[in-house]
C-alpha cells in the first residue's frame, strides 16, 4: 500500500516538474529580449461566419511569427462585441457593421474601434429538381414569393417567365430553412426583404425569422439534407457549402444588377468592388451594384482598437503583424475553403488603414518577417 | 398502502430499548439517506424555481395568451411568441409514438414469456434491450437518412391513398400543406418516438406479465382455455394497471426526446390536422434556439417559459398516470394497487424532463 502511494506521489511531482519546464521553455522563446520579436498569444472572439478562415489564418500565421497563439472563440457576433466593450478579448470580429448605439458605447470608454473586412461569402440558392439539368435562373421577388409560399410549383408561370426554353416539370416546391439562428439566415431574409415588399412587412430580417411555409435544419448540413431528400425541394445554404453538395444552385439577379449571376468565389470577391473605408454602420455588400457581383453577398470584420497601448508593446506588434499577413498572404489562402478574398483595391484601403492603429502614440511599422 | 404497513409493523416488533440505543452508524446513515432524499427535493424545486423566475416575463407580457398564442417570431422590433404549436407538436407526437408502441410492447413482452422458448426467447430480449442502448442522436441520423426517406416515398402516400380516404379520420393522413408527403413531419417524429421508448415499455411490461401468478394461469388451463384464452383472461387483466404504468413511463420519455425528434419533426410552425405537415416540439425548439437566443428581447425568457410549460405537461401526465393506475388497479379483485407500479409511473412522468 505505503509504496504505492509513493510511487504515485513521485509520478505526480515528476509531471508537474517536466510540465513546469515544458512551459518555462515556451515562455522563453516568446520573449522578444533575444532580438528577433517571435509574436505572443492573443484572444478574440466573435462571428462564426468566419470562423473556417480565422482558423486556418490562426494555424497558418505562427509559421511567420513561431509562439504567436491566437485563440478565437466563434461566439456569434453580437458576443465578439460585447466580449470587446467589456475588454475580455483583445480584439473581436463581427459580419455586421458596428452600429450607432455600439459605436457610442466605444466611445463612452474613450475607445474607437477600426473595423477591417477580412473576407467575403455568399448564400446560395440551392434545389433538388432532377428533371432541370441547366441552372435555373430566379431573380428576388421570386424567390421570396417560393419562400412566402406564394409560389408552389416549379412550373409556376413566375419561374417559366424567367427560364424561356426550359421545361419545368409539374412539381410541388418544398421549402427548406434553417432551424437554427444564424448568420445565413440573416444575410439570405435580408436579401429578401430588400427585393419584395411583402417579405419585408410580412416576416422581415433576422438570424431567425417566423418562416411561412417549409421544413427547419439545423445548420448549412441539415439544410441541405432536408433539400436533397425532397423532390422539388428548396433551400438556402452558405456558398462553400453549396459546391460541396450536387443540387443545382440557381443564378440570380439582383435589384440593382441586370444579369443572372451564378454564385462562384469571383462573383463573390466582385461584391466588394465598391466597398469604401472607413467602414459606416449602413455599410454591405449585399446587392452591390458592382458589376459581375452576386447578389447575395456579405462581408465580415475584424474589430481592432485605434489605442494598442492597453495590450502591451509585444500584443501590439504581433496583432498588426497578423493583420498585415492576413491582407496580404492570407487572402491567398481562403480560396482553399471556398471563401472569395477582397477585391485589391479593399485589400489596399485595409492595409492603408493599418497605419492608424497606435502604440503609445507611434503608428507600429508591420515587421519584416510578415513582408516577405 | 401495504409496504409502508409492513414497514410500521416490522418496526414495532424492535423493543422500545433497543431502538434507543440504536448505534451510531444506524444513526448516520439515516441522517444521510435523509439528506441525499431532501437533497433531491431541494434539486427539483430550485430547477423549478429558476425556470419560474426567468422564464416569467413571457407570462407577464402575454398573461395566459402564451400558451394559446400560435405566432413564435423572433425578429428584432416584431417579437411576439406563443407556445401553441410546440405544446401541439409535443403531444401529438408522444401520442403517435405511444399508441405504435403499446401494442407492439405488449406483443413483445407475451411473445417472450409466453410464447417463445429457449434461445429465440433470449436472443430477441437481449435485442430489445439493445435498442435502449442506441443513443438518441444515432436514431436521428437514421431517421433523416433512411426512414424519412421511405415514410415520405412509401408509407405516408399508402396511407395517404388508403386511410386519407376514410372520412373523419382520413384528415390525419391527408396530403400537407404542399400538396404531397414529403419533408419531416410529426408523423416520422412520431414513429420514430415508437421505436425509441419500444424498449423501456417493453422490458416493463415483461417484468409486469411475470408477476402473473402461477394459479391463475393454471386455473384457466385448468377450465380448458387455450393459450390465446389464457393470455386474454388471465395475464392481460392482472397485468392491465402495470401496462399503464409502463406505457407512461415510455410517454415521460417521449415527452421529453430532443435530438432525434429535431431532427425529424421538420421544425416548421404551422398547426395543421394533417400529421404529415412538418411541426415542432418543446424540446426540439429549445434545442434549436437557446444557442444565440437574445436574452435583451423576450426570446430566451420564452424559451424557459416553454420549459416550465413542459415540465408541467409531464407532471400531468404522471398525475393522471397515477390516476389511470389506481383505477385499472382496482378493477383487478386479486390485490389492491401495487405500490411499486405507481412508482415506476410517476418516474414516467418525471424520466423524459431535458
Amino acid at each position: 500500500m505505503r509504496s504505492w502511494k509513493l510511487a504515485a506521489v513521485a509520478a505526480f511531482a515528476a509531471f508537474t516538474v517536466l510540465g513546469a519546464a515544458c512551459s518555462s521553455g515556451n515562455g522563453g522563446g516568446g520573449s522578444p529580449g533575444g532580438g528577433s520579436f517571435s509574436g505572443v498569444p492573443m484572444t478574440a472572439a466573435g462571428a462564426t461566419f468566419p470562423d473556417p478562415v480565422y482558423e486556418l489564418w490562426f494555424r497558418g500565421f505562427p509559421s511567420v511569427e513561431p509562439d504567436a497563439k491566437i485563440n478565437y472563440q466563434a461566439i456569434g457576433s453580437g458576443g465578439g462585441i460585447e466580449q470587446l466593450q467589456e475588454n475580455t478579448v483583445d480584439f473581436g470580429a463581427s459580419d455586421a457593421p458596428l452600429q450607432d448605439d455600439e459605436i457610442k458605447a466605444f466611445t463612452d470608454q474613450n475607445r474607437k474601434i477600426l473595423e477591417f473586412p477580412t473576407v467575403l461569402g455568399g448564400v446560395a440558392v440551392a434545389y433538388n429538381v432532377k428533371e432541370i439539368s441547366d441552372p435555373l435562373k430566379l431573380d428576388g421577388p421570386t424567390v421570396a414569393d417560393m419562400f412566402l409560399g406564394k409560389v408552389t410549383n416549379w412550373n409556376d408561370a413566375a419561374i417559366a417567365k424567367l427560364n424561356p426554353g426550359v421545361n419545368l416539370p409539374d412539381l410541388p416546391i418544398q421549402v427548406c430553412h434553417r432551424a437554427d439562428e444564424s448568420g445565413t439566415t440573416f444575410v439570405f431574409t435580408n436579401w429578401l426583404a430588400q427585393e419584395s415588399a411583402q417579405w419585408e412587412s410580412q416576416v422581415g430580417a433576422d438570424k431567425a425569422v417566423q418562416w411561412p411555409v417549409g421544413n427547419g435544419g439545423s445548420g448549412n448540413d441539415g439544410v441541405a439534407a432536408c433539400t436533397t431528400q425532397a423532390d422539388g425541394a428548396v433551400g438556402y445554404v452558405e456558398y462553400q457549402y453549396a459546391v460541396t453538395t450536387n443540387l443545382g444552385v440557381a443564378e440570380l439577379k439582383g435589384k440593382n444588377s441586370s444579369d443572372f449571376v451564378a454564385p462562384s468565389v469571383e462573383a463573390i470577391s466582385a461584391a466588394a468592388g465598391n466597398l469604401s473605408l472607413p467602414i459606416q454602420p449602413t455599410t454591405n455588400v449585399l446587392n452591390s451594384d458592382a458589376s459581375g457581383a452576386y447578389p447575395i453577398s456579405s462581408t465580415t470584420y475584424l474589430l481592432i482598437p485605434v489605442d494598442l497601448t492597453p495590450l502591451g508593446k509585444d500584443k501590439a506588434q504581433t496583432l498588426v503583424d497578423f493583420l498585415y499577413w492576413a491582407l496580404t498572404q492570407g487572402q491567398a489562402q481562403v480560396q482553399s475553403l471556398n471563401y472569395a478574398p477582397l477585391p485589391d483595391s479593399v485589400a489596399q484601403a485595409d492595409l492603408a488603414q493599418l497605419d492608424q492603429l497606435q502604440y503609445n502614440g507611434q503608428t507600429l511599422a508591420p515587421s519584416s518577417a510578415v513582408k516577405a | 398502502m401495504t409496504s409502508i404497513d409492513q414497514r410500521r409493523d416490522e418496526r414495532a416488533e424492535v423493543p422500545a430499548g433497543t431502538r434507543r440505543n440504536l448505534r451510531l452508524g444506524d444513526t448516520l446513515f439515516r441522517g444521510g439517506t435523509r439528506l441525499i432524499a431532501s437533497g433531491l427535493i431541494v434539486l427539483l424545486v430550485l430547477l423549478v424555481a429558476v425556470l419560474a423566475v426567468d422564464g416569467f416575463r413571457p407570462f407577464q407580457q402575454y398573461g395566459l395568451h402564451f400558451l394559446t398564442g400560435r405566432n413564435w417570431n423572433p425578429v428584432r422590433g416584431r417579437e411576439s411568441f406563443g407556445a401553441l404549436p410546440f405544446i401541439y407538436g409535443t403531444v401529438v407526437t408522444s401520442a403517435i409514438g405511444i399508441a405504435l408502441a403499446i401494442p407492439v410492447s405488449v406483443g413483445l413482452a407475451l411473445l417472450l414469456n409466453e410464447v417463445a422458448r429457449g434461445w429465440f426467447s433470449n436472443v430477441l430480449a437481449v435485442l430489445v434491450d439493445l435498442l435502449a442502448a442506441i443513443p438518441s442522436v444515432v436514431y436521428g441520423l437514421w431517421g433523416v437518412f433512411v426512414l424519412q426517406p421511405v415514410m415520405d416515398r412509401t408509407i405516408e402516400p399508402f396511407l395517404a391513398a388508403t386511410l386519407g380516404k376514410v372520412p373523419v379520420l382520413g384528415a390525419l393522413f391527408a396530403p400537407n400543406v404542399s400538396g404531397g408527403t414529403q419533408g419531416g413531419d410529426l408523423f416520422t417524429a412520431g414513429v420514430i418516438l415508437g421505436i425509441m421508448i419500444l424498449p423501456i415499455v417493453t422490458a416493463v411490461a415483461r417484468e409486469v406479465v411475470m408477476t402473473v401468478p402461477r394459479d391463475l394461469r393454471e386455473a384457466a388451463l385448468a377450465l380448458g382455455s387455450t393459450r390465446y384464452e389464457m393470455i386474454r383472461m388471465a395475464v392481460l387483466p392482472y397485468s392491465r394497471s402495470g401496462i399503464v404504468g409502463a406505457s407512461m413511463l415510455g410517454l415521460g420519455r417521449a415527452l421529453g426526446e430532443t435530438i432525434a425528434v429535431a431532427m425529424v419533426v421538420g421544425n416548421g410552425l404551422g398547426i395543421h390536422v394533417s400529421l404529415f405537415n412538418s411541426g415542432s416540439t418543446i424540446p426540439s425548439v429549445i434545442a434549436n434556439e437557446f444557442r444565440e437566443a437574445s436574452s435583451a428581447g423576450l426570446h430566451k425568457a420564452s424559451l424557459l417559459a416553454l420549459a416550465l410549460v413542459l415540465i408541467v405537461i409531464a407532471l400531468i401526465f404522471a398525475a393522471l398516470s397515477r390516476l389511470l393506475i389506481r383505477r385499472s388497479a382496482a378493477l383487478v379483485s386479486a390485490e389492491p394497487a401495487p405500490e411499486a407500479l405507481e412508482t415506476i409511473a410517476f418516474r414516467g412522468g418525471e424520466g423524459g424532463l431535458p
